[in-house]
């Protein structure tokens, strides 16, 4: 037997180790408490028929997300201006249903568009040798929305989280936060 | 809602109606398992542990709706219990996967004639011995996996588990030579 291989006895072993643990009867109340305060549970108190979810709090808010927020404010701002020169070249009903009818291949060129829009303005802006410190934060904070929202589509993906992981910590110095003292709640 | 509902009966309860009962089920459905494998991974640290499954499951809860249910809920959550554990790793300054000069077992207290059992003995590994033994021997993630996982080739992952295997087998028999 190459003596890298598991004895049949060591396989055994390790098979026969336990499965499952119970963490304490607190975590469970834990986790609950935190997900009605995030508005992902009706607290009890908001289970009356009739009455809306609960809105998320607002504690986990940093002031770098007010950059974050500028910059996807202005990335909506010029989708709604390219989706508004769009339908002005169309019927308003027209455009409606085709806005609906977007399939997912629509929308991942959509983003392609965006992306390449994001990808010349950026290099624009560096020819022109303006925007400064401004031009990099607004570019930075658009490249954290983005990573943050990928992140979200799927967060078992390990290599975009660290690049959320590096923003963060980018973030984090620039701002003079302590990476440990930070709750990580990123979307 | 039931016990029996499927997974995915109860994550659309928890979506569309931010039902608590039915997040309770699949939290004491799928916590203990994927309590234990943090467990293991942390070295046995319940109160870390215990962090990354409320995050495990916060992060869980945010991206459920985009959860698209070609893989089992469990092993998403699996999935990101260790992208947690690499987080935490990383905040620490602790590799998950290198192991640092020369590695000494740790000295263990242990009443006479007490055997160290296999689970204390994958405690007792390096973080990055341990890691590579508990996805591969324990969890059953083939090389291919782990690299994918934990961002290292195929080849690092071998090589970790040869090394996290002699590791193991010395600290079980310095157990079995002071016991």
């Amino acid at each position: 037997m190459n003596e890298k291989d598991l004895t049949p006895e060591e396989k055994m072993a390790l098979q026969n180790l336990p499965r499952e643990a119970a963490p304490s009867r607190i975590l469970e109340e834990r986790v609950v408490q935190a997900l009605r305060e995030d508005g992902f549970l009706e607290s009890p108190a908001t289970l009356a028929p009739g009455r809306g979810r609960k809105t998320r709090d607002r504690s986990w808010y940093r002031p770098w997300m007010a950059v974050a927020s500028v910059a996807a404010s202005v990335a909506l701002f010029a989708s709604g201006v390219v989706l508004g020169q769009w339908m002005g070249a169309q019927s308003t009903t027209q455009a409606f249903i085709q806005v609906r009818e977007q399939d997912a291949t629509q929308l991942a060129l959509r983003i392609q568009e965006a992306g390449s829009a994001y990808v010349s303005a950026l290099a624009a802006l560096g020819e022109l040798g303006v925007g400064g410190d401004e031009g990099r934060e607004v570019a930075l904070g658009a490249l954290y929305g983005a990573a943050n929202e990928l992140a979200r589509m799927s967060p078992e993906d390990a290599e975009v989280l660290r690049i959320l992981q590096i923003l963060e910590e980018r973030r984090d110095r620039e701002e003079g936060w302590d990476a440990d003292d930070r709750n990580t709640v990123w979307f | 809602m039931t016990e029996q509902s499927t997974d995915r009966e109860l994550a659309d309860l928890v979506i569309g109606q931010g039902d608590e009962q039915a997040f309770r089920t699949l939290y004491r459905r799928h916590t203990p398992a994927v309590y234990q494998f943090v467990l293991r991974l942390v070295g046995g640290n319940a109160q870390e542990a215990e962090d990354i499954i409320q995050e495990t499951w916060m992060r869980a809860a945010r991206g459920l709706e985009g959860f698209k249910w070609k893989s089992a809920l469990r092993s998403w959550l699996t999935g990101i219990a260790l992208n947690r554990v690499r987080e935490m790793a990383r905040k620490k300054k602790r590799s998950l996967v290198e192991v640092d000069g020369e590695w000494e077992i740790p000295a263990v207290s242990r009443d006479p004639g007490e055997r160290l059992d296999l689970d204390r003995a994958i405690q007792l590994l390096p973080p990055g011995f341990r890691t590579v033994l508990v996805l591969h021997d324990v969890e059953g993630f083939t090389h291919q996996e782990i690299g994918n996982r934990l961002g290292i080739t195929d080849g690092t992952s071998k090589s970790q588990l040869h090394g996290a295997r002699k590791a193991m087998r010395r600290i079980l028999n310095a157990g079995l030579e002071t016991a």
